[in-house]
């Protein structure tokens, strides 16, 4: 392997990979091109290169959005999602999974988690407004993040579900004989083994809690507590946008993200050779 | 007697019980924030409720009477499952050739996967907009179309009835491929590479080694995968609703877009219905899509 | 590796936990002013400098009132948040609200009746009109803007004609400019909808001026009256400007909205007249590209006259679940005053809806400014609520459908117009 990572050169293959890629993404750098126009030069010629790079519009959004501040609720609230979402749905994952009677409850319960992805978000904002503010957690990022793990949590114990067959259930056994707890099978043995799915679902959930703006929108006010996202959409008005503005700002949103979702998929692909036992 | 009871007790502290426990946590959340939520407004389609007076009036099943009788609500069923059909179909058989391709040892393939996967972080509006730049009748798509065929290309596919539907399906399939193209690499990587090399050495095509080996391996993802696009597809909402609200006339409205334009016209009685009925058939979609699926996994 | 994360997960979360319930304490701490909140959807940059115009003037004279405002004008995330606030008592005390919403909103009781009051006495009482419910008034109008037909007054001067001031004038004009090359009329019919802007104002027209409003509501809210019938004149005369050939290309605008395409079109000099609202005078500020035209609002004009639509927007009420109901009427008696009115509506490019109050002074308005006079067509909002729907959130894929269909013009309008009675039945069901 090391051989081959030495004399890496680009194949016909990557070569054909690379332009379809660049394709697909055109779409993209319009949005880099035009976050550098002028609004009357992007209405009049969207495709084209700006005449003069505006950078102004980037420090403008970046004012505009509060930036910093935005940029902490949303890591915040995105960390807590993740981070205890991940660990909430991967055990419950597992004990869905790996239950030894009580069969017709545990798929009773899988098929409850389901139902997540077949109910429309929008419907339940108005009870859960209400809701959240009888039990006064309404307008905190703690409320918004509990309602995140909640609502991701069909998401998140769907995607393991299937993963956590694909370990190998010998090793289980042998460790169950040795006296473990089903909590410290999956703690020592299962967890270890899940590495690119759970990592992968790191990435995912992190990527619909930092995008979503419906919940902060309804749950949070005033523009203390606003999210990324959420002041990108406070950029568009019904009749009103300044869509070099708007571009700005979310090429500045999803900046972060990009980022981590880099960095995250190194871990995916590294994580795999070392330590894990071929099945 | 006495000795039963006490072995299924035991049964119970040791089978049940401590996988219980796992489930508990996960399982309060996403009751307490989830489901009690959307269970107390799926009553309000037995009302109706405007969205703000809660003195509303129950009314049994009319809503729904009235949603059966509606026509555009009936072409908006079938409008949602082609576009499920053809978003699942596109979307999976995509993604699935770029993770496999992305699962070699390119010197790129970070930046390949990241930018890959850069759609599905916009936001859909500004997503919706630059698609509307690409379908415009002076946009990308025309010009690329013209200077390929070397006539004229004037059309404007989100006006047009019969190419809106697709278009947005296009769009739709843009910005989910990075995304399940994660989730099969995830797959692709908890595959053993001692396997693929071992098929390698028996000299099997790359067409065989796929078919035989890597594709029943894929079998976890493909049901994620599937799963999580049919249920995308279904209740799609934003991008239709930002690129042609549904139209023309009614050309791309689907149960979704439906519901939340009721809930603007404030029927949010009548919305629920419709929330119900995709309930209904999304559950039903998944459930056979399912089965057949977690078949598949088991026979492997 | 896993192990140790989770458990770098689980300290920061309990720290957090912490860092809350502190942080939330503090904010509980009762102030020195009072506060007064207010929920707006006028976001667009100039709306909100307008709106803290209005807000920094009244903290001026009443030093101990502090008020704290908070704008959505994203249609779905204001609909969602009004929505959501008021369902869960977490409204402000002071809500701007569209005239789609304000029907349900009082229906709802959640506005605080204003009658009695002082200031109301400086608006028309036509104006009023707008948010009287049961011989209440619910809220104060902050502007109201004017609906008509943009048109490029330079091209029209070149060529020698005069603004048309029939629809059959119209069509001439149009035949005039068809004839020196130019394409006369654009609209489209995403969002705001050309042929909606086209033939409500029309249909209403007609309405007021044969039985009056409140007589046709009553009678179609009981089914005697077909609402669609009021379309079949202004659908005619729109499929006319189709079918002879002056629409800019009907069938690839069907999802182009006015204030998108219909600028960029109207701005770039390829099309002479659109229908729209005075708000679009910046936009086209903005869009004037090299060209050098000139682009000015006129009004409608429908059989045999000139008409201005006007919208009367921006209904400030009062939430009756407010605890701050002394100071949110001192907040609107201020806005209600002439200065405050006029610098505010002429800020949004808007005619102030005082008696007597000021005109916009932007150039591209001027041609309508002297033709508007209070009492010209309501576009948006009637002193009776129409129980089967708001046409403007119902006729968007009517009329689109229209338009595909225009080429057997007949065909297309009575279809449309046996949708928008089907429309009108179902919502008299749902209510």
């Amino acid at each position: 392997m090391k051989k081959n990572n030495r004399k890496k050169i680009l194949s016909v293959q990557e070569i054909v990979i690379i332009v379809i890629v660049m394709l697909m993404i055109t779409p993209l750098f319009l949005v880099l091109l035009n976050s550098l126009k002028t609004e009357g030069e992007l209405i009049l010629s969207p495709l084209s290169l700006p005449q003069k790079v505006r950078w102004e519009n980037y420090r403008q959004a970046f004012s505009n959005m509060g930036y910093i501040r935005s940029f902490t609720n949303t890591f915040k609230m995105t960390f807590y999602a993740t981070a205890i979402g991940v660990f909430l749905y991967s055990m419950a994952a597992y004990g869905l999974v790996r239950a030894k009677s009580g069969k017709r409850f545990f798929s009773a319960m899988t098929f409850l988690f389901f139902l997540t992805l077949a109910v429309p978000p929008q419907l339940s904002l108005v009870p859960l407004s209400s809701f959240l503010s009888r039990i006064h957690l309404h307008e905190s990022h703690l409320g918004v993040s509990l309602v995140f793990i909640g609502v991701n949590a069909g998401f998140g114990v769907f995607l393991l579900f299937s993963f956590i067959s694909t370990v190998p259930i010998a090793l289980e056994e042998a460790a169950e004989i040795d006296g473990c707890t089903p909590l410290q099978i999956f703690w020592h043995i299962v967890l270890p083994l899940m590495r690119a799915p759970v990592t992968t679902l790191a990435v995912l959930l992190s990527l619909r809690v930092w995008n979503n703006f419906l919940y902060p929108l309804i749950l949070l006010s005033g523009k203390e507590s606003r999210t990324l996202p959420l002041s990108v959409f406070f950029f568009k008005g019904a009749d009103y946008e300044n869509w070099p503005l708007l571009f700005a700002a979310l090429v500045l949103a999803i900046f972060p993200l990009l980022i981590f979702y880099f960095f995250m998929q190194r871990r995916i692909i590294s994580g795999i050779s070392d330590g894990a036992v071929k099945g | 007697m006495n000795n039963i009871t006490t072995l299924s007790k035991l049964t119970i502290k040791r089978d049940f019980l401590p996988y219980f426990w796992l489930i508990v946590p996960a399982l309060l959340v996403y009751l307490t924030f989830f489901l009690y939520p959307v269970m107390s407004s799926f009553l309000y389609s037995f009302t109706n409720f405007n969205g703000f007076n809660l003195n509303y009036d129950f009314r049994g099943l009319k809503n729904y009477k009235v949603l059966f009788g509606d026509p555009v609500f009936r072409q908006s069923i079938t409008h949602t499952f082609v576009f499920g059909i053809l978003v699942v179909v596109f979307q999976n058989l995509i993604a699935l050739f770029f993770a496999i391709a992305l699962n070699k040892n390119f010197v790129s393939k970070n930046l390949l996967r990241t930018l890959l996967f850069m759609p599905v972080m916009i936001s859909p509006v500004i997503v919706g907009y630059i698609w509307q730049f690409i379908y415009s009748t002076n946009g990308l798509l025309n010009y690329l179309l013209s200077n390929m065929f070397n006539r004229s290309f004037h059309v404007n596919y989100l006006s047009d009835g019969r190419t809106a539907l697709i278009a947005v399906v296009i769009t739709h399939v843009w910005i989910w491929i990075g995304y399940s193209a994660t989730i099969y690499l995830a797959n692709l990587q908890n595959i053993s590479s001692e396997l693929i090399e071992n098929a390698d050495l028996e000299g099997c095509s790359s067409w065989n080694r796929f078919r035989y080996i890597i594709w029943p391996l894929l079998a976890p993802a493909t049901t994620v995968s599937v799963s999580l696009s049919v249920g995308g597809s279904l209740r799609v909402f934003d991008i239709i609703y930002v690129m042609t609200g549904g139209g023309p006339g009614y050309a791309t409205e689907t149960i979704a877009t439906f519901m939340v334009k009721a809930m603007q016209k404030n029927y949010f009685g009548y919305a629920a219905s419709s929330a119900v009925v995709l309930l209904i058939l999304v559950l039903l979609a998944t459930f056979i899509i399912n089965r057949y699926l977690r078949g598949r996994e088991i026979d492997l | 590796m896993i192990k140790k994360l989770i458990s770098v997960f689980l300290v920061l979360f309990c720290l957090s936990a912490f860092a809350y319930s502190s942080g939330q304490k503090a904010t509980t701490e009762p102030k020195g002013p009072v506060v007064l909140s207010l929920f707006s959807f006028k976001a667009a940059p100039h709306e909100e400098k307008a709106l803290i115009g209005v807000i920094n003037g009244f903290m001026d004279e009443y030093p101990g009132i502090k008020v704290e405002y908070e704008v959505i004008s994203h249609q779905s995330g204001y609909d969602d948040v009004l929505r959501t606030r008021f369902a869960g008592g977490t409204m402000s005390d002071i809500v701007m609200s569209t005239p789609g919403a304000f029907g349900d909103l009082w229906d709802s009781g959640y506005l605080e009746p204003l009658n009695g009051e002082d200031f109301l006495s400086r608006y028309p009482s036509t104006t009023l009109d707008n948010v009287t419910r049961e011989g209440n008034v619910y809220a104060i109008i902050t502007e109201t803007a004017a609906a008509g037909m943009w048109y490029n007054s330079k091209v029209l001067d070149e060529l020698n004609l005069d603004y048309p001031s029939s629809f059959s004038q119209f069509l001439d004009v149009c035949k005039a400019l068809k004839n020196a090359g130019y394409i006369p009329f654009f609209a489209g019919e995403g969002g705001g909808g050309g042929a909606k802007f086209f033939s409500v104002p029309w249909a209403y027209k007609n309405i007021a001026s044969s039985e009056g409003f409140p007589e046709f509501a009553k009678k179609v809210n009981s089914g005697e009256t077909q609402f669609g019938e009021v379309f079949r004149e202004p659908f005619k005369a729109y499929l006319t400007l189709i079918s002879k050939g002056y629409r800019y290309d009907p069938l690839n605008t069907v999802n182009a909205q006015l204030g998108g395409e219909g600028i960029t079109t109207l701005a770039g000099g390829n099309a002479i007249f659109m229908p729209g609202g005075s708000w679009y005078a910046g936009k086209f500020d903005a869009a004037m590209g090299k060209e050098n035209l000139d682009i000015k609002l006129g009004p409608f004009m429908f059989d045999d006259k000139n008409y201005v639509g006007v919208v009367a927007n921006g209904y400030v009420s009062i939430y009756s679940g407010s605890k701050k109901k002394e100071a949110a009427m001192k907040f609107l008696e201020y806005w209600s005053r002439r200065e405050v009115m006029d610098a505010y509506a002429g800020e949004l490019s808007s005619f102030s809806p005082l008696e007597g109050g000021a005109v916009p002074t932007h150039p591209r308005l001027q041609t309508i400014a002297r033709t508007y006079k209070a009492g010209d067509i309501t576009v948006w909002q009637y002193p009776v609520p129409l129980d089967i729907g708001n046409p403007w959130s119902f006729l968007n894929p009517i009329v689109q459908n229209m338009v595909l269909e225009s080429k057997d013009p007949t065909t297309a309008v009575e279809r449309a117009i046996k949708a928008i009675n089907m429309e009108a039945k179902k919502n008299l069901d749902l209510k």
